[in-house]
């Protein structure tokens, strides 16, 4: 998805790879080269005499007390596996080498023409060497059964030679087979001890100490896969079993040397040399595990699944030919015969992956891939191959550099994905914010929406209020205005005009904030009206009672209320005839009651303005509130019942 | 002794039917009329009266301003505001700066002419939303007494109310309570079995702890700002 942005994100990292892999290869193909010349410098023996003679009498003796006859001796190649060549030569074998003189050396004083020293690269598994019938250097007594010598090369001091005889010396060598094991000689060199010596340890580097060296940088890479595969906890396919390659290997790897003695019990040897072998299966199978699910499921995923079902009994499989009687050898040969078709599987896959997803990175993990699967070919035709015996195994310099190439990979696709995830989490988390932004901006709206409608729905109430009160009052008093002060009294007009300025006050008081109490509200509008009420002989009785926060109104409220008492107080005042006017505020339990009763001619009847009477009627229902009005015994009883959820009276809290 | 009468009050037209109904009455005088803020200062420079009515609205200043200086420099006995709607938020605020009352424009003038007695005789006209108002700022001390806290239009005082005229007795509180139920104070001296007068003493000490309340808030501002 991004995977050309990270191409070049990754140049650095797939740089520094394949740097080091460059360096690597440098430095090996110098190693090599240096070794190469070392061992030009010496003399090998190309080839030797060959018999196959064994008998009770030829063992156990310091001299040769037969003499043996070379004369239809065939002659070999060296290095020699008489097993291969010969199956039925038996397991004690004599070869009879020809040392060639060595070229004087100019800086020394005397001429030696004779060698002093002999190298055997290589033998199987027991050597006696004899130089004029004298046994000269032994790996130790020929037992029954033969004890195995060491993989380690032999480094031999010629005797000085009996008498003065400067014909080129013979060198009899006497090799013993272990059982299960072919018998072999390696190559052998002559020379100077200083030649010789470095011969022997370029051969140990090689052999021992790079071994050594591959496999601690192939342990640590799947030290490090394995703590990458922790990283994702355990979610990465692949990488465990990648990682567990990558122990086998390092641990195969060294037991292949074995160049010092053989240490410990017979039953840890044969452990040892049993779980080596099943290494070098399961190493094949573990890389399976990784390569088929990373690199071959995405381009051929039915591929991949076959070569998974395929790898487990493959796995199994090992043991149980490597611990059946098959000599062992020949169980190892099978058993890795057998996982070709896997490793080739698995080299089509990656191919078309690779063929598919085209970089450097990848070219580079399928070469390597390929040199691998060489390389383990190669080192198994050394293995059985005769003419190669004592040679260098290859294969643990190919796995470094798989390891170090796989590892290099891993980690900057962990790097990928991490970059992805951040780049993931900033995009989310920017449209988070941007969604909350939008959300906080469309919030804004609605209120400032619904505070605008508010306002328009107050302002029509207003206008409502002002057009129903104040506008027909004004236009009472202009008419009655027009009426000559000699036909009705001024006090008239001063009176309707007193009512305008009240019902003009009483809309402007309701829109106070602070006019939200009804005891309040109400002693308001008593002490607006006491004087009038008064003057009209009325007595006013005032019980309202500490209601507390039940007695809070909303300003729809307010003005209703309002309203409706000064229309009864007006009624009361005009028509009813009354002395006592009582008005009461109560709390109950269906909500807050007002009560205005007076003593008069009782409820209003239909000669009385039932404008006035659908008025408040009208009003109480804007409010949601319940008006009664009922006979009193004497007068009339009015009843406005606001509904509130709560009426329980409390003392005034603020 | 007549009580004399300045009024401050940019509409013409309502100072002269004033003036009008004022000279009517034989223990009135008219101190003097101020049209304007500046008008005001200079009026006030020259002349001491028993009642001072203010009109909030001035064109060229803050009416309330004008009150506080008057108090501060006892220019009057008594200081009413003028509104015409009784707009409890103004009104509250004249009284904090030392009013005594407010009256209500279009007052009808025999109401005019007794709420100008009763200001110059001490008495401290109080409304239900006035009281409410009260109420809605006190605070309960730990103690049981009642605090009158910070005014919510003034910036925060340097010192904090715990002055003790800042206090209410629980008596002043009942009071204060029961005309922000709509008593009138006839009916609140029966409901407490104490005399009229009583009430309009705890509603003269209720205001005038709110003004010393607010003087000496207004001292401290003062001094906060470097005035004194």
């Amino acid at each position: 998805m991004s995977e050309p942005h990270s191409e070049t994100d990754r140049t650095s990292t797939r740089n520094i790879g394949l740097w080091l892999l460059f360096l690597f290869a440098v430095a090996a193909v110098l190693a090599f080269q240096g070794s190469e010349s070392l061992k030009r410098r010496a003399l090998a023996v190309p080839t030797a005499a060959f018999q196959a003679i064994d008998s009770a009498e030829l063992r156990q003796h310091d001299v040769i007390a037969v003499p043996l006859d070379w004369s239809s001796a065939a002659t070999v190649t060296l290095p020699d596996v008489w097993g291969y060549r010969n199956p039925g030569a038996g397991s004690q074998v004599w070869y009879r080498l020809e040392l060639p003189t060595v070229p004087s050396d100019p800086t020394k004083d005397r001429i030696s023409p004779r060698p002093t020293w002999v190298l055997i690269d290589r033998v199987r598994s027991m050597v006696h060497a004899y130089v004029d019938g004298r046994l000269i250097w032994e790996g130790g007594p020929i037992t029954d059964p033969v004890q195995r010598l060491p993989n380690s090369p032999i480094l031999l001091a010629l005797p000085p030679p009996v008498g003065h005889d400067d014909s080129a010396t013979t060198l009899l060598v006497r090799v013993a087979a272990a059982p299960g094991e072919r018998g072999g000689l390696g190559r052998v060199y002559v020379g100077e001890h200083a030649v010789l010596r470095g011969l022997l340890d370029s051969g140990r580097f090689w052999h021992v100490e790079a071994v050594y060296i591959t496999s601690a940088i192939i342990t640590v890479t799947a030290i490090y896969i394995l703590m990458l595969w922790r990283q994702t906890r355990g979610n990465a396919t692949g990488y465990l079993a990648l990682a567990s390659a990558g122990f086998i290997w390092g641990l195969r790897n060294v037991n292949l040397t074995r160049w010092s003695p053989a240490t410990g019990p017979q039953w840890l040897e044969w452990l040892g040399g049993l779980l080596a072998s099943c290494g070098s299966g399961w190493f094949i199978a573990c890389l399976g595990l990784f390569l088929a699910p990373n690199y071959v499921a995405p381009a051929m995923p039915r591929l991949a699944r076959y070569i998974t079902w395929a790898i487990w009994p493959f796995m199994l499989l090992g043991p149980i030919l490597l611990l059946s009687p098959m000599a062992r050898a020949e169980a190892l040969a099978l058993w890795l015969g057998l996982a070709l078709p896997l490793l080739l599987a698995m080299a089509f896959g990656l191919a078309v992956f690779v063929w598919r997803n085209p970089s450097g990175t990848h070219f580079a993990f399928l070469a390597l891939y390929l040199l691998l699967i060489s390389l383990n070919v190669y080192d198994n035709a050394t293995l059985r191959s005769p003419t190669r015996f004592g040679d260098m195994y290859l294969n643990h310099f190919g796995g470094v550099a798989f390891f170090i190439l796989t590892t290099q990979l891993l980690v900057s696709r962990y790097g990928d994905l991490l970059r992805d995830f951040r780049r993931l989490n900033a995009t989310l988390e920017s449209r988070l914010s941007d969604r909350e932004r939008e959300l906080a901006i469309r919030h804004r709206e609605l209120s400032r929406l619904e505070a605008d409608r508010a306002q328009l729905e107050e302002r029509g109430r207003i206008m409502r209020d002002l057009h129903d009160g104040l506008g027909s009052q004004l236009t009472l008093a202009l008419l009655q205005s027009r009426v000559p002060a000699t036909v009705e009294p001024a006090a008239k007009l001063e009176g309707l005009l007193q009512d305008c300025l009240d019902e003009l006050r009483l809309a402007i008081y309701s829109l106070e904030p602070t006019a939200s109490h009804a005891a309040t509200v109400l002693g308001t509008w008593r002490q607006r009206v006491a004087s009038s009420i008064e003057s009209a002989g009325l007595k006013l009785v005032w019980a309202v009672d500490d209601v507390g926060e039940a007695g809070l109104l909303v300003q729809s409220e307010v003005l209703a209320v309002l309203r409706i008492v000064q229309e009864a107080t007006n009624n009361a005042l005009r028509h009813a005839r009354a002395s006592t006017l009582s008005l009461s505020l109560k709390a109950t339990d269906r909500g807050l009651l007002i009560e205005l009763t007076d003593d008069g001619c009782g409820p209003p009847v239909s000669t009385l303005s039932g404008h006035g009477l659908q008025n408040m009627h009208r009003r109480a229902d804007d409010i949601g509130a319940c008006l009664t009005i009922e006979a009193a015994h004497p007068g009339t009883r009015l009843r406005l019942l606001l509904p509130r959820p709560v009426a329980a009276p409390n003392p005034e809290a603020t | 002794m007549p009580i004399s009468i300045a009024i401050i009050e940019d509409d013409f037209r309502f100072a002269g039917l004033m003036i009008r109904s004022l000279a009517g009455v034989p223990d009135f005088v008219v101190a003097g009329h101020a049209g304007s803020y500046q008008q005001a200062l200079a009026l006030l420079d020259i002349v001491r009266c028993d009642v001072l009515v203010v009109d909030l609205g001035l064109p060229d200043g803050d009416g309330i301003d004008l009150i506080r200086q008057a108090r501060a420099n006892d220019r009057a006995g008594s200081i009413l505001v003028f509104t015409v709607f009784g707009a409890e938020e103004k009104v509250l605020r004249a009284i904090e700066s030392g009013a005594d009352g407010y009256l209500l424009k279009g007052t009808s003038e025999t109401d005019l002419i007794s709420a100008l007695r009763q200001a110059h005789a001490g008495e401290s006209p109080i409304s239900p939303a006035i009281a409410r108002h009260l109420l809605s700022r006190i605070r309960q001390t730990d103690a049981g007494r009642v605090d009158l806290s910070s005014p919510p239009v003034q910036p925060p005082p340097v010192t904090e109310s715990t002055h003790p005229a800042d206090q209410l007795t629980s008596r002043e509180h009942t009071v204060l309570q029961l005309v922000a139920q709509g008593f009138i104070v006839d009916e609140i001296a029966t409901q407490l079995a104490v005399s009229v007068n009583t009430i309009r003493t705890h509603i003269r000490n209720i205001y005038s702890k709110l003004q010393v309340g607010r003087r000496v808030q207004a001292i401290s501002e003062a001094q906060r700002r470097g005035y004194l």
